[in-house]
């Protein structure tokens, strides 16, 4: 059933979906077909005016692919699921927590979509004022460099770049399924009260989300403290004894100060990572109970 | 025989408005026509609700065919509330897909056959039609199912009286007959034909329940008449 109900989640979320995306896209194109001309170079007053109405289209169309496309998310689960559409969905012979996940799942692949088609919109922006202002000839240059920008952090996270990059990928994706589910228990609260409920369920929206901000921030200054303090005692050592004790083996202070860095941010990421599955984990049970036992139609 | 439906001591508060539904106790039989009759606020939309699990009881119980409300017995109630369900930017084709889909019972060239007596194109979209049309395909999919329970909650109110005898035909003509159909209206003069039972409730609780014909038999009297009387202003 869970199959069956994200194939129709998707195929009533896909449209809106698409034309958002293909707005980005058209708008980049745009952009890019505008590098190609004297508009943004020339001295001409309606040129300028005319580069500005370029700038502004893109900016309007990257803020709707970023922020609109979770709104609509918030939208299309709140409709479906508690005014009139909800009557049928909650009837369907499926569990709510299946009428979750499908919403979930296919929120977070409208969500991924998106965030790849931002990239790629960004990255064709910049390779489209390269070529237009400086011509085809530095393009390799600007890829060497983007490759230079990944292998310096992987670099100094002590990994090699696939490592990294797979980390990250992990850490992205439990933040987005977070980030929804964020907005899905709160939008489940919201519901109970009997007016105003988009209005509560914003509210509850800050609240959930300050909670999870909070838990965070205390859990990873109480995980970072122990290695910060190790890091201090490793440079006031490496500082120190520059004078006071010529004897010392410099370089494996050093070693111990970065590897000390190296130990924090890794585990910083992970820690982030746990506190971010377990606050998506605990808001999917709050949604499910709101749905099994509070649930408030229209 | 088994009842169909078994409620017990069933009670729903809501906060501020105690007694929504109080201490009813109710058993519906298989293969029968129920009028589930009330005035506006006497506690059969939260009833309807109750039996399709879209609210909790503050107390009791109610069995369908044995189970409490859930996944089972959703597969086996067709049910049709008093309001457009469907999403409206669907064509009719794409909900019969929709319904093909989600239950085993339903059968899509019954859909299709009633849809092309009505001249209704499946691949217009839903929010293209007008409001007796959308209740029209709403009801042509809930009695396009096999369901043992069939619980129509209002489902001739907001029709011209043409479309009543539509609706009305369609009910009487596609149910299941081993099944029961739990039908809540006003309009009790245009239904009272087609009923085998009324359940007259009020303020939450049931007062009469018994067959049309012991109405008829016992107070010489129509159902609307019967109902009139009971629940004057």
């Amino acid at each position: 059933m869970l199959k069956k109900l994200m194939k129709h989640d998707w195929i009533a979320l896909s449209k809106k979906i698409l034309a958002i995306n293909i707005g980005l896209l058209a708008a980049t194109i745009l952009g890019i077909i505008s590098f190609q001309t004297p508009l943004w170079t020339s001295n001409m007053p309606y040129l300028d005016l005319l580069a500005m109405l370029i700038l502004l289209i893109n900016i309007i169309a990257f803020i709707i692919a970023g922020a609109g496309v979770t709104i609509y998310l918030a939208v299309f689960f709140y409709k479906n699921l508690f005014t009139d559409e909800g009557y049928l969905m909650h009837t369907l012979p499926v569990k709510s927590s299946q009428l979750i996940l499908s919403k979930l799942f296919t929120g977070f692949l409208a969500q991924i979509l998106t965030i790849i088609n931002i990239i790629v919109c960004v990255l064709l922006l910049v390779m489209g004022a390269i070529v237009g202002f400086d011509g085809f000839s530095e393009l390799p240059e600007f890829f060497k460099a983007i490759g230079n920008i990944f292998s310096t952090i992987a670099k100094a996270m002590d990994m090699n770049l696939a490592l990294f990059i797979i980390v990250l990928i992990v850490y992205a994706i439990i933040a987005a399924l977070c980030s929804i589910m964020v907005i899905y228990g709160s939008l489940c609260i919201g519901q109970m009260f009997s007016k105003r409920r988009i209005m509560w369920s914003i509210v509850f929206y800050f609240v959930l989300y300050t909670i999870q901000q909070a838990v965070l921030t205390i859990g990873l200054a109480a995980f970072a403290q122990p290695q910060i303090e190790k890091i201090d005692a490793y440079s006031y050592q490496l500082s120190g004894s520059v004078v006071t004790s010529p004897s010392v083996d410099l370089t494996e202070l050093e070693r111990l100060a970065s590897e000390g860095i190296l130990n924090m941010v890794t585990q910083t990421l992970a820690f982030s990572a746990l506190i971010t599955a377990l606050a998506a984990v605990g808001l999917f049970f709050l949604s499910k109970y709101m749905m099994d036992r509070k649930l408030n139609l229209e | 025989m088994e009842p169909l439906v078994q409620i017990q001591d069933l009670t729903k508060n809501y906060s501020g408005h105690p007694g929504a539904v109080s201490n009813l106790t109710l058993e519906l039989s298989k293969g029968k026509i129920i009028g589930l009759l009330g005035p506006n606020g006497s506690g059969k939309t939260t009833l309807i609700k109750m039996l399709n699990g879209l609210l909790v009881p503050t107390s009791g119980k109610i069995l369908i065919n044995g189970k409490n409300p859930g996944i089972e017995t959703k597969a086996m109630v067709s049910y049709l509330p008093e309001r457009t369900y469907l999403q409206q930017h669907l064509s009719v084709g794409e909900i019969i897909d929709f319904f093909t889909d989600f239950y085993a019972d339903f059968k899509p060239d019954v859909a299709y056959g009633m849809l092309q007596n009505l001249g209704i194109n499946p691949k217009d979209k839903l929010k293209t039609l007008s409001k007796g049309t959308k209740e029209k395909v709403q009801l042509i999919l809930v009695m396009s199912r096999q369901a043992d329970l069939y619980i129509l909650d209002e489902p001739i109110a907001g029709v011209d009286p043409a479309a009543r005898d539509y609706i009305l035909r369609t009910i009487i003509n596609n149910y299941n007959e081993n099944a029961t159909i739990l039908l809540s209206t006003h309009l009790i003069s245009d239904i009272e034909n087609v009923l085998d039972e009324v359940i007259f409730i009020k303020n939450g609780s049931a007062i009469l329940h018994t067959s049309v014909d012991s109405i008829r038999e016992e107070q010489g009297k129509s159902v609307d008449t019967y109902f009139r009387e009971v629940f004057a202003c």
